[in-house]
């Protein structure tokens, strides 16, 4: 798990199909004084979470399969909760 | 996953027959510092195994691990690196300070 602000969005029509209707976020990696960190990644996010918000990131890739109900799906990544 | 723009492919005389049908492409990842740039990229390239087939100059996404692996179930296959998506449009606008 790491910790992420989210900085955009991205919209895609040829992609795997376990990803049909996911929401597909930009986030980037922080440290813990707030300074970015590492490439930014693309994250599933079912919270919906807004521009600017900083997340808790999942790595775990059976949760991303379990919540996208795909055991194929290529993505590990997934938005599990926003930080107060 | 991340952001990463096809700068070819590399073509095997002989391959691991679960790779039948796979292209493999190379890919440079795009880094923050680039992401908005008129140039992404600047990444390390790899190769990233592709069955969606975009062309030289895209951009992608792509999973590394062991999820690079999830489509070939329930066969295996030696890949680490797949191509997730082809990316039609990017909205990015990081904070300036």
């Amino acid at each position: 798990m790491f910790i992420a602000r989210i900085d955009g969005s991205i919209t895609s029509t040829v992609k795997h199909k376990s990803l049909d209707g996911c929401s597909l976020l930009i986030a980037q990696r922080l440290n813990a004084d707030g300074s970015a960190t590492g490439e930014p990644q693309i994250v599933i996010d079912p919270m919906r979470s807004g521009r600017g918000a900083r997340v808790l990131v999942s790595t775990d890739g059976d949760l991303a399969r379990q919540m996208l109900r795909d055991k194929t799906t290529p993505t590990r990544l997934v938005v599990i909760g926003i930080l107060d | 996953m991340r952001l990463g723009v096809v700068r070819g492919n590399v073509v095997l005389s002989l391959a691991d027959p679960s790779l039948a049908g796979t292209r493999l492409l190379i890919v440079e990842p795009i880094t923050a510092e680039r992401l908005s740039s008129e140039n992404p990229g600047g990444g390390k390239q790899l190769i990233v195994a592709d069955r969606l087939g975009p062309d030289v100059g895209e951009l992608i996404a792509f999973v590394e691990g062991r999820e690079g692996a999830n489509p070939y179930w329930p066969g295996r296959a030696p890949v680490d690196a797949y191509c997730s998506l082809i990316v039609d449009q990017i909205d990015y606008t990081p904070p300036t300070d």
